[in-house]
Order: structure tokens, then sequence, then C-alpha cells
């Protein structure tokens, strides 16, 4: 018995049946619950459309996210934050080269490499939209971040053209930009206005593309060194780099 | 209603998941399951036609499940990164089913 089991024994099947009986339980009663109209009406709707104008920006999840309920994002940035460097992928953890014979990195594809060379600009190009856009449709940091990631993961496959993440503080710079220029506005703006988080409504919008500037950088960037640091291939080739 | 109903579905399934299944990959699935299960509720809680004010969503709840998703993806990664650092530090056995 190994570590990975020790701690989770199967239960046997009777213990299983009480335990889909139960699970069954909980979903009738939460559905029986939502669907009697136990959650409250939603007057935030009414609220967040009418302080929109105010905001900075014309799309109310975006107003939502970046202004109304700001300290909830930059929490969530840090969240994001704290796991690229809880993975070790920041250099903060050594990682003992893993020994697994049979994973070893693909082999390099002429189709891979094109197409990784081809669409790589054009998902930076989307990211980039995706950024602006966020002001007035859907969109935004985390939107155009996992595209960016996304990318990033791609070319990851392909040997020849897989993204450098040297471990030394530019990297780390980056991951923490985010998190940094959320929580530096935050306190220009407290000394501006004198409330925590709270732009000046004239030039809000710009605020908020600052922040989110930020964030689509450092949402890339954790996203993909999270990735990078569970995949085999890195690892075998980690003495090599 | 039927989104609703579906999401309850997924969390419940997703319960079973965490508590029955051994594999703790399966797990960590199983808790995504149940996650993906409350979006979904929060997101066709967000749209009431009924409502005053027209077919508008709740942008509260949009943006809470956008939150929400990422620390998902976040707590997922790091829960793949200890079942990989596990399996280094303790190989599994031949017959293990992870």
């Amino acid at each position: 018995m190994d570590l990975v089991e020790a701690g989770a024994v199967r239960p046997g099947r009777p213990v299983r049946l009480v335990l889909a009986v139960a699970c069954g339980a909980v979903a009738a009663v939460v559905a029986w619950v939502l669907a009697s109209g136990g959650a409250g009406q939603g007057r935030l709707t009414a609220d967040v459309h009418a302080a929109l104008p105010r905001s900075g920006v014309e799309h109310p999840v975006t107003a939502v996210l970046l202004n109304f309920r700001a300290f909830d994002t930059m929490l969530e940035l840090a969240v994001l934050l704290v796991v690229a460097i809880a993975t070790g992928a920041a250099g903060g953890i050594g990682h003992p080269g893993v020994r697994r014979a049979n994973l070893c990195p693909a082999p390099s594809s002429p189709l891979l490499d094109s197409l990784v060379h081809d669409l790589v600009p054009f998902a930076l190009l989307v990211g980039a939209y995706l950024l602006w856009v966020g002001a007035h449709a859907p969109g935004g940091a985390f939107q155009a971040g996992s595209v960016i990631a996304a990318a990033g993961v791609l070319a990851h496959f392909s040997p020849r053209l897989r993204p450098r993440v040297p471990d030394r503080w530019p990297t780390r710079a980056v991951l923490a930009l985010g998190t940094a220029a959320f929580a530096c506005a935050a306190l220009a703006a407290l000394a501006w206005t004198g409330v925590y988080l709270g732009y000046p409504p004239a030039q809000a919008g710009w605020w908020i593309l600052a922040i989110e500037s930020g964030a689509t950088v450092s949402v890339a960037a954790a996203l993909y060194v999270t990735f990078r640091a569970v995949m085999p291939a890195d690892r075998l080739g980690h003495g090599e780099d | 209603m039927p989104f609703t109903t579906c999401g309850v579905l997924l969390f419940a399934i997703g319960l079973y998941g965490v508590l029955a299944a051994r594999p703790l990959l399966r797990r960590i699935l199983a808790a995504n399951i149940m996650g993906n299960g409350v979006f979904m509720v929060l997101v066709a809680g967000a749209f009431r036609p009924a409502q005053a004010g027209g077919a508008i969503p709740d942008p509260v709840a949009h943006a809470l499940v956008l939150t929400g998703i990422v620390v998902a993806v976040s707590a997922t990664a790091l829960g793949l990164h200890l079942v990989c650092r596990l399996h280094e530090l303790a190989p599994p056995a031949e017959d293990s089913r992870t």
C-alpha cells in the first residue's frame, strides 16, 4: 500500500450505496430549495446598472470585477500567484528530476512547428483584442490571459519553439505584476480619493485598463508556468536548460 | 430550470465521486465536476426572465463565477502538482489504478 492510496481506501459496496442515496438526497433538497425560489431576487442587477456610468467601463461584468468588487479580483490574482509559486515553477522549490522511463518528450514535428509558428501570433492578437474589448463586451484580463497561456501551451509541445522560462527575477516579476499593479492602484486610489480601490470616476476607465493589462500578463504567465510544472517533458529536460 | 437541474445533478455526481472514489486523480476530477455544477446553478440563477428589468442577467453572479473558475483552475493545478510529487516520492505499485 503506497502513500497515494494509504489515506484513501475505497469504501465497501454497502457504504457506497448509502453514499449514493445520501448524495441523491442532497441533490433533491438543493433542487427543491432552488425551485421554490429560496434565492433572493436580484436587486444587485439594478444597483450595478445604476452605478455603471461611474465605473469607467460599459460592460457590467467587467465593472463588477474591476471596480465594484475589485478586492475579490485582487485576491484572485494573489491566489494565482501563490499557486504559481507553490508549484515550484518560479524556482522557489527545487525539482529533483523525475524518473519516468515511459514518459519522454515528443519528437519535433514540422506540422506542429508550422502550426505554432502561424497560430501563436494570432493568439496573442486575440488576447490583446479580448483585453481591450472587455470594457464594453464580454472579455477582459482573465479571458485574454487564458488565450495567451493557451498559445504558450501549444508552443510548449514543439521542442524547437518552446518558451524559455528563466529561473530568475524577470519571471517572478512577470508573475507578480498583476497583483502588484492591483495593490499599487488600490493604494494610489486611497491616497487620491481617500477610498481603498475607489478610482476617481472620471479616469476610472484608464485605471481599469492599466490594472487589466498587468493582470493579463500575470494570468498568462501564471497559467503557463503552472502547466509547465506538471508536464513531464520539461522535468526530463530540466538538467539540459 | 433545466440548467439548474443539470447543475444540481453535476454537484451530486461530483460529491459522490469525492466521497467514494479511491484514486486521488479521480477525486480531483470529481471535485471539479462538483464545482462546475455550482457554477452552472449560479449562472442559471443569474438569468431570471421573470424579474422586473426584463431579461438582463445578474452581472454580480457572472463575476463570482468568473472568479470561481480561476480559483478552481488554480486549486486543481495545485492538487495535480501535489499528486505528481506524491508519485515521485512514493511510486505507486504496478497494479495501481490511478
